[in-house]
């Protein structure tokens, strides 16, 4: 299983995806660092959390189109079929596994970014928020990239094409299929003979789980953010369930899709 | 332990209701090569995605290297695959597409990955992205990647298709370089018979899945060896004589042509004998069975017998 993330992981530096997420990665960088750096002073001051958010929201939009790459490098091209006896799995495991890491380590890069941005000293940007209140949002962001990355994964086996798998994660993602996905989920409820729920599993992968944790977000007169308002552990249990849930499902279609 | 590398039993795939490979026995020996002939979805490619694991069967099963069922899986780097084209990156060069599937073996030697396109005729340090090579060259590359690991068996699906005469000798020439100086066991396909007399030494005949004919290199000479053809007014006659000739290696084609396949120096005796008892030769002709038409007189006759079933 190594070998095989070392294999992917030297594809994947090695193709373009990989050299646009990091050219577009930097270029938006050095806008936020500029913005915060006093471009524009006229400017309200915000909070670090906000700060942090732009960092994320930039990465979250851009994980339907990373994930699609970091996951399908070998779909395309047949490379697959150059490596005997896929029915251990290995190799499509390896293509999740590698998924997971790249995203992992993407997370960090940012939040890293994230609190250099924090630690600046700023013209227009004030600082008030408290580190708990940061960490609760970081913990959010992240366990939302996971959940994003495995909705991909499904859409894409679902559909058996990289590009389709990535347009609809992408308008799932942004909210334009946030009905569908409601629909989708009422109707399972109801199957399943559930009358009532507190698990929204559409909700854990938008930016609306996102932004309704930030009130100065949705009246646009408060920036800072000093408490959270909504039940942070509970979003994140929900999140680990759907991840669990979606993993099996992933599982399930890349052992299905082996054996043919 | 058997002399078998490869052994089938009764493999079977079958596609909603249409069996593209139908109950098929092959056993292949250490050090073969095994051509596999069959014209465009035969089954050919089917059979050979399920040989390398890409595909299972729904029916039957397989065995190598004495293993069967998932265990095979652990010889992953002892085979090696090329199955139709190639699957390659096309941005990257050579070495380092070579480079990925070797990662993925767990190999890091470079020197060896140089020596592997060295020996299909490529440069390790052709800096171009495998989109800018020609289609030879693609499908060398494809044989070197299938090549890393230092295999034992290589299952190769239709390797020259789409070469040019070049390219096509220059496969030729890699394949039985290796099966001769490596003794690697060689399971190739292709949909022309000529070429691949050349390269393996035995040879199977797919027809809608099923693997209606086998024989050797020997025997398919000995199938498409040199005739002399007599067109005659009287056949039976003609045929009479030539049995008390005492020829017996002959065959009526039609109602006035029939083949000798023996004493071919002798032509001028056998004509002044049948023209010394009165049968009217109207033509000598001598010519040898193409390898094609000994594949479609056997593919042929399959059909027929299936039609008439």
């Amino acid at each position: 299983m190594t070998d095989f993330l070392k294999s992917r992981l030297y594809i994947h530096l090695h193709s373009k995806s990989f050299k646009i997420f990091f050219a577009f990665s930097v270029v938006w960088c050095i806008a936020c660092l500029l913005t915060v750096l006093g471009v524009e002073p006229d400017k309200e001051p915000i909070s670090s959390a906000y700060g942090l958010w732009c960092f994320m929201e930039f990465y979250l939009s851009a994980i339907p189109v990373a994930v699609a790459y970091w996951y399908g490098d070998l779909i395309p091209n047949r490379f697959e079929d150059n490596f005997p006896f896929k029915f251990d799995h290995k190799l499509s495991f390896s293509a999740v596994l590698f998924t997971m890491l790249m995203n992992l380590f993407c997370v960090v890069i940012f939040l890293i970014l994230g609190i250099i941005l924090f630690l600046l000293p700023s013209k227009v940007v004030v600082y008030h928020n408290d580190p708990l209140t940061i960490f609760k949002i970081s913990l959010v962001f992240i366990a939302a990239s996971f959940v994003r990355c495995l909705l991909v994964i499904i859409l894409i086996e679902l559909t058996k094409s990289r590009i389709w798998g990535t347009i609809f994660a992408y308008l799932c993602i942004i909210g334009v299929s946030f009905e569908l996905l409601l629909s989708i989920e009422a109707a399972i409820l109801i199957a399943a003979g559930v009358k009532s729920s507190s698990f929204p599993i559409s909700s854990s992968s938008i930016y609306q789980n996102f932004s309704a944790l930030m009130p100065g977000f949705r009246n646009r007169e408060q920036w800072v953010v000093r408490d959270l308002h909504a039940d942070v552990s509970g979003i994140l249990l929900k999140m680990v369930l759907y991840f669990a849930i979606a993993a099996i499902l992933a599982l399930i279609l890349i052992r299905r899709k082996d054996k043919k | 332990m058997d002399d078998f590398l490869l052994q089938t039993n009764a493999i079977t795939k079958e596609f909603k209701n249409i069996k593209a490979v139908d109950h098929i026995d092959l056993k292949l020996k250490r050090g073969e090569v095994y051509g596999l002939i069959g014209r465009n979805g035969a089954g050919k490619t089917t059979l050979l995605r399920m040989l390398a694991g890409l595909a299972q069967p729904t029916e039957g099963n397989y065995t190598l290297f004495g293993l069967s069922g998932k265990k095979i899986a652990a010889l992953r780097d002892r085979v090696g695959v090329l199955i139709e084209a190639p699957g390659l990156f096309g941005n990257m060069n050579a070495m380092q597409n070579m480079k990925v599937k070797a990662m993925a073996l767990g190999l890091k030697e470079d020197d060896y990955i140089r020596e592997l396109l060295s020996s299909v005729g490529l440069s390790s340090s052709d800096k171009r992205p495998v989109r800018d090579y020609s289609l030879g060259m693609k499908q060398r590359l494809g044989i070197a990647m299938a090549l890393i690991g230092h295999p034992d068996l290589l299952l190769l699906d239709e390797p020259i298709n789409g070469l040019d005469p070049e390219g096509i000798i220059e496969v030729r020439e890699l394949l039985d370089k290796l099966s001769k100086e490596q003794n690697i066991t060689i399971l190739i396909s292709s949909h022309i018979l000529e070429e691949l007399s050349k390269t393996a030494t035995r040879f199977g005949i797919i027809n809608r899945g099923r693997l209606i004919s086998e024989f050797t290199r020997e025997e398919l000479y000995e199938e498409c060896r040199q005739f002399i053809e007599i067109k005659t007014e009287d056949i039976d006659s003609a045929s009479t004589l030539i049995e008390r000739m005492g020829i017996r290696d002959f065959k009526i084609v039609d109602k006035t042509t029939l083949k000798i396949y023996e004493r071919l120096d002798a032509v001028g005796s056998v004509i002044s004998e049948l023209e010394n008892n009165g049968v009217k030769v109207i033509s000598v002709d001598t010519g040898r069975r193409s390898l094609e038409e000994y594949y479609i007189s056997l593919v042929d006759h399959d059909d027929k017998v299936t039609a008439g079933k």
